[in-house]
């Protein structure tokens, strides 16, 4: 676990049963050719798993902002565990977790991601939106204000 | 965790204060928590229940998702075609 002292972080966790083995899931996650990973039509892209190694990829969205990420591959033990160290703008800074492991159900695949290490104020637009909310909460006391 | 009176002078905007019954709603909604260190008392904004309410997502929230579905909806195709 990375020591972030006293910045607040988050973590998002996601599951998915996939209909293939964990092979097959694992080896569909690093191929940049694949239409379900993050690399997949990256407008730039250094990116050859090894662990230890670096990797960088950049999107272009359609409003031309550019959205750059950076990261390191920590351990890729096929085929059942991938993880990555992990850097954008919206991780502002911090380097973030992210863990995908592959487990075999039957003939499926129980993919786990867990992204851990997030500011706990990305909500969308950051700070903005937590700015909008407590005007939002202030407002909801007005008469109280008044009195208080 | 935000000491009382940053949180009350710079976000809220109260002139310095924070109202007790607003304080005693918030901490009801689970919104914030309080602490005492020492003398100074020290309330932390929790803001895990209005993101719920509010329907917020998280832009890794949306960008993991949507890579996930497009994960699964290619081996859905790749084990029909078999």
């Amino acid at each position: 676990m990375i020591n972030t002292g006293d910045y607040k972080t988050m973590e998002l966790n996601f599951q998915r049963t996939l209909p293939a083995s964990p092979a097959e899931v694992y080896d569909a996650w690093l191929d940049p050719q694949n239409q379900g990973n993050p690399w997949y039509q990256s407008d730039r892209l250094d990116f050859k798993p090894k662990q230890g190694g670096l990797y960088h990829f950049m999107r272009v969205k359609d409003n031309g902002k550019e959205m750059p990420h950076y990261g390191r591959f920590v351990e890729l033990t096929r085929p059942h565990r991938i993880q990555l160290a992990w850097m954008s703008l919206f991780t502002r800074g911090l380097e973030s977790t992210v863990t995908v492991t592959f487990e075999a159900k039957g003939q499926d695949t129980l993919l786990t991601l867990k992204h851990a290490n997030l500011p706990d104020d990305a909500y969308g637009n950051g700070h903005k939106h937590w700015d909008v909310l407590l005007e939002k909460l202030a407002a909801h006391f007005p008469a109280k204000r008044a009195t208080g | 965790m935000f000491p009382i009176h940053d949180l009350r002078g710079q976000t809220l905007g109260f002139g310095g204060r924070i109202l007790p019954a607003m304080e005693a709603r918030m901490v009801a909604a689970g919104l914030v928590h309080r602490e005492k260190h020492g003398r100074e008392h020290v309330i932390e904004f929790r803001g895990e229940p209005l993101r719920q309410v509010a329907g917020w997502v998280h832009e890794y929230e949306r960008f993991w998702n949507e890579h996930l579905d497009r994960l699964e909806s290619y081996f859905i195709e790749k084990r029909k075609r078999k």
